[in-house]
């Protein structure tokens, strides 16, 4: 294509000449059109949007480059731009198929984008560049007796190794559970799952399906259910303005028109709608989590009153208490876990994250890890922790050994060296403070300690108050305009705010980004204590998961301090 | 200036007195273990081969030990094999231990009687290596293979699949050749499978077959024209064997696939259960409610429940038949017959003579065969320490993870429970691996879970009982 410039045969004329150039022509936009549609799912709509519009507006009878460049407008969420490039429906009626056509592309269109935005440190702007088919396996009937009586324990078992498709898997079940560890990428998956919904949905209603015909998908936080549900509003109306408040950042207004048809499609059961609800395990107190397994249950019951509607619930699986009624049998509930990655996933997720980047896979900072004898041969086969050895190698090799990646992991948090070419927000400067930056690295590991040891037994939570006084206590000085767990959440994004309402946000409970940050940096401060308190650390952390792996980080911990 | 390794000694000292092999995982997990001191590897080693370490924790800290020859850990766990270790948990060390562990797994798909999952392993960590042996195991050889080793067959070429299809059709009563055939989930194998010579042959027994084979081909896919070929069979197959296995088969599939559900439900309702369901009690001709009870079928399910909700059929002269069909279920739900919810109907109705006789069925089980008729009692019985110690047995006796979850998840007191698991490891007699795996991790799941203040005297005894195992060791096994 970068060779193709300028105009064939320019300068000469003549009927034959002219038919020659036109088929030219053709074969480019022929040729550009497939190269856009493949590009537009791999994460690369921004990059052929302008192309493409370019190209629709001086071919207008090609449809095919038409409707690539409405779909990548959508994807870019440009959606009102898509609207007015797609042709009129001749019959001039947007309800023609008996729904609101174009305000459900319009919120279709606003919650693909929604989902699609990549996690800050992950390289360019989209979800699905970083992205890699994921299997899961299916949970036993036997143990799914387990699980539903709570009591499957996951946190110091092997990796999980998939027996299925993710795709297969889910395709027809209609209660399904995804289970997965902290770092399995369940969030990641749901909402790549939940893209790939709104895409068939758009293109089903692009070519002209019947709007009742058309599968809708619709996303919640867990946590939207645990608003109590009074007089005024009923569960069916709690979930749609749940799923609405997703949508919310993308100025879509929707409708009291497509309000109630999502809400009468949710409330006949036989709607051709996908519920996605996320991390249904960040519910924390009980009055909430009552509240969500209620409305979990209300679902589950529409789910078994009709044909269509269907559900997909995360969560992680320590705790876990099936919200759906088991004794029914007529429509049973499909537990899957998330399987970890293969050793040729991990490959192809740090082939993507670097040619995303644009750059060639950095192997010898990479390769090391993967082979047999690598501490972390396991350990990298993680989702989250691919991605972190991923982000770190662009611009070292990654360590080695567990600590030193996370060493390097912490680091990249603080420095805020999120992608190439980010620029520090809000103008101020710790990128470039190395005393600031120690602040920080002192505050977190005295937080990691604290709520590892200081009410005696581990938390992985702590409320924002607490977190709060503790990194006052730790000296850490507050940024002006900033609370000290705001930075931590909100600029660094090494502490996160489980739970997701909007209304009470500042409220919501702080963890850490994932487990294992919490446990290194609380080995850290074992490391630091002196011999008989290390002594009862030990013996108090005998048989507790949580301390096993915060003991293992402080002996490697030793050892690399001695090499050195 | 080096630091004192605080942490790493202090485990160190308390790997040296573990008590059921935690800390000692901790610290090779740590990579802290080195050739230097040879005590603590021996322990590493003793701890795998009395069971309460896996073999696979024990290849890991062996391998990681600087200057170890992976030859000689790939023997230990040969002998770790034939001392009555799993051989599935030893293939799973196998896969740590590089080129020799490679070549261990390869070799047992050529030369085991049952490769017992090598394959499969194998395939995770050479494809090409587990297809190529796999193909010389089967396709030369025609030796076979179970499920387990299944997962190579998908790559065998075409030439090779037409080699298995030939054999296949030689001998179609053949249950190894249906089945492998079904498991290279060639197209070939699926025109075979449902050929009218097979599928509809008039010997039944070549029509099972074919059935297993096909379920074999399905795995864990959607096939749903498969699916409704399988249900006509339910339907319309002569056989009682053919019918039942069609059923399974689709039981086993209504469970992934909602469609074969619906299919599952068209043959049910119409044909059995509607008459059943919409029978009241009282109505029930006690000759039909016999009949149903000593039939196998759905009908047999609804006839147990209309017993378990009416207790009075049970009653008088009248009861006498409808009695003796239920003992006659209860014997053969004590020989591991029937499925779970036949249990929990049964101690409704039969009340604690049946749950006795469960348990002292479980402690004298010597086929190995009472694993649903376990899980299921630890459901329906809970907080009864007979119950738990008869699981404990049990499960020792037979391990299997679903015996350990069964331990794991069954609702009695913890402690109670640490005491009846410490007892089983106090009173062995002699060295048992997989039983002292099962037991020791069901304790230490106790410990995680509910016994985190596990009492200073309970952890005493752990460590005594831990030594124990190790002293029933034969003092040879501690070396690599």
């Amino acid at each position: 294509m970068t060779l193709r410039q300028g105009e064939p045969f320019d300068g000469l004329h003549g009927p034959i000449v002219t038919k020659q150039r036109n088929g030219l022509w053709r074969l480019r936009l022929d040729v550009y059109t497939e190269y856009a549609n493949l590009r537009i799912p791999a994460g690369g709509a921004a990059e052929v949007v302008d192309e493409l519009i370019e190209f629709a507006e001086a071919y207008p009878k090609h449809s095919g480059i038409r409707d690539a460049a409405v779909r990548a407008l959508e994807w870019v969420g440009r959606t009102q731009e898509a609207a007015d490039l797609r042709p009129r429906d001749p019959q001039g009626d947007r309800n023609a198929h008996g729904g609101p056509r174009d305000e459900l592309l319009a919120y279709l269109g606003a919650l693909r984008t929604t989902l699609g935005r990549a996690l800050r440190w992950h390289p360019g702007e989209e979800l699905a560049a970083t992205f890699c088919r994921r299997s899961v396996r299916m949970v036993s009937a036997s143990t799914a007796y387990d699980v539903v009586a709570g009591q499957l324990h996951l946190r110091n078992r092997g990796l999980v190794r998939g027996d299925a498709d993710w795709d297969d898997a889910v395709a027809l079940p209609r209660l399904i559970v995804v289970l997965g560890d902290a770092g399995y990428g369940k969030t990641w998956q749901l909402r790549r799952h939940g893209q790939v919904l709104c895409d068939r949905a758009m293109s089903a209603l692009h070519h002209g399906a019947d709007i009742t015909a058309v599968d809708l998908p619709m996303w919640l936080h867990a946590s939207a259910l645990a608003e109590s549900v009074g007089g005024r509003q009923s569960r069916a109306e709690q979930l749609v303005d749940g799923a609405i408040r997703t949508v919310s950042d993308e100025n879509v207004v929707v409708s009291q028109l497509l309000r109630d048809h999502l809400i009468r499609r949710l409330t006949s059961g036989n709607g051709r709608l996908l519920v996605l609800v996320d991390a249904y395990d960040e519910v924390f107190d009980s009055r909430s989590k009552d509240s969500v397994q209620a409305g979990l249950a209300w679902l589950g019951r529409q789910v078994r009153a009709g044909d269509g509607l269907r559900v997909i619930l995360t969560s992680r699986p320590v705790g876990y208490v099936c919200p759906f009624s088991t004794r029914e049998t007529t429509v049973p509930v499909h537990h899957v876990e998330l399987a970890a990655l293969t050793v040729g996933q991990v490959r192809q997720l740090w082939q993507t994250w670097f040619t995303h980047l644009g750059v060639e896979v950095p192997e010898p900072r990479l390769q090391p890890l993967l082979s047999r004898d690598s501490p972390l041969a396991e350990h990298v086969q993680v989702p989250l922790i691919a991605a972190f050895c991923a982000w770190v190698a662009q611009d070292e090799a990654a360590s080695r050994t567990r600590v030193g990646l996370y060493e390097q992991v912490i680091r990249r948090f603080i420095g805020m060296w999120w992608k190439q070419g980010d620029q520090s927000p809000h103008g101020h400067n710790t990128r470039h403070d190395p005393v600031r930056q120690q602040q920080i690295r002192h505050a977190l590991e005295q937080l990691a300690w604290h709520m590892a040891a200081g009410e005696g037994e581990w938390r992985d939570w702590v409320d924002s108050k607490e977190c709060e006084s503790e990194l006052q206590e730790a000296g850490l000085s507050p940024l002006p305009g900033w609370s000290r767990t705001a930075e931590l959440v909100d600029l660094h994004g090494v502490l996160l705010r489980l739970g997701n309402r909007p209304a009470n946000y500042f409220d919501n409970p702080i963890a850490w980004v994932h487990p294992n940050v919490h446990e290194y940096l609380a080995a850290n401060s074992l490391v630091t204590l002196p011999a008989q308190e290390v002594e009862y650390w030990l013996e108090h952390g005998h048989n507790r998961p949580e301390w096993a792996a915060t003991v293992v980080f402080a002996a490697e911990l030793e050892a690399a301090q001695g090499d050195t | 200036m080096t630091r004192e390794r605080k942490v790493t000694e202090g485990l160190r000292k308390l790997a040296a007195g573990d008590d059921l092999g935690w800390y000692t995982t901790l610290l090779i997990d740590t990579g802290a273990q080195s050739a230097t001191e040879p005590e603590a590897v021996a322990r590493t080693i003793r701890m795998g081969a009395a069971g309460l370490l896996d073999a696979t924790t024990v290849a890991r800290a062996l391998v990681r030990i600087e200057g170890v020859d992976t030859e000689r850990v790939v023997r230990l766990l040969d002998r770790m094999a034939a001392a009555g270790h799993s051989r599935r948990e030893v293939w799973q060390a196998m896969y740590w231990c590089g080129e020799p562990g490679a070549a261990r797994l390869e070799r047992a798909v050529l030369e085991e009687p049952d490769p017992d999952g090598a394959a499969g392993l194998l395939a995770e960590l050479d494809l090409d290596r587990a297809v190529q042996a796999i193909r010389l195991r089967i396709v030369v050889d025609d030796r076979p293979v179970h499920a387990a080793d299944a997962r190579p067959l998908q790559h065998l070429t075409d030439t090779d699949v037409a080699v298995l299809a030939g054999r296949y059709e030689e001998d179609p009563a053949c249950l190894s050749k249906a089945q492998i055939l079904g498991w290279t989930e060639h197209h070939l194998a699926r025109d075979l499978l449902l050929a009218d010579r097979h599928l509809y042959h008039p010997d039944h027994r070549i029509r099972q077959v074919a059935l297993h084979g096909l379920r074999a081909y399905c795995g864990r896919r959607a096939e749903p024209e498969i699916d409704k070929l399988i249900i006509g069979l339910i339907t319309d197959d002569p056989a009682p064997e053919v019918r039942l296995l069609a059923r399974e088969t689709m039981e086993t599939r209504s469970m992934i696939f909602p469609w074969a559900r619906e299919l599952l439900a068209t043959v049910t309702s119409p044909m059995d259960l509607a008459d059943a369901a919409s029978t009241t009690p009282g109505e029930l001709p006690i000759d039909t409610l016999v009949s149903w009870l000593t039939t196998t079928g759905p009908r047999q399910r609804w006839a147990l429940t209309l017993v378990e909700t009416m207790p009075s059929m049970l009653a008088g002269d009248t009861g006498a038949a409808v009695r003796r069909a239920i003992d006659t279920l209860a014997e053969r739900t004590l020989r591991g017959e029937l499925g779970a919810e036949m249990v929990f109907s049964l101690c409704a109705i039969l009340g604690p003579g049946f749950v006795d006789r469960c348990v002292t069925a479980m402690k004298n089980d010597t086929t190995g065969k009472l694993h649903v008729l376990a899980v299921s009692l630890s459901r329906a019985v809970p907080n009864d320490e007979d119950v738990f110690e008869a699981l404990a047995i049990h499960a020792g006796r037979h391990p299997r993870p679903l015996g350990t979850g069964a331990l794991t998840t069954y609702q009695l007191d913890p402690v109670r429970r640490a005491h009846h698991l410490l007892a089983r490891l106090e009173t062995m007699t002699q060295s048992a691996p997989e039983s002292v795996r099962v037991w020791s991790t069901a304790l230490r799941e106790l410990q995680s879970q509910q016994l985190a203040q596990a009492t200073h005297q309970l952890r005493e005894r752990m460590a005594a009982a831990g030594n124990y195992v190790l002293a029933l060791l034969p003092s040879t096994a501690s070396a690599v």
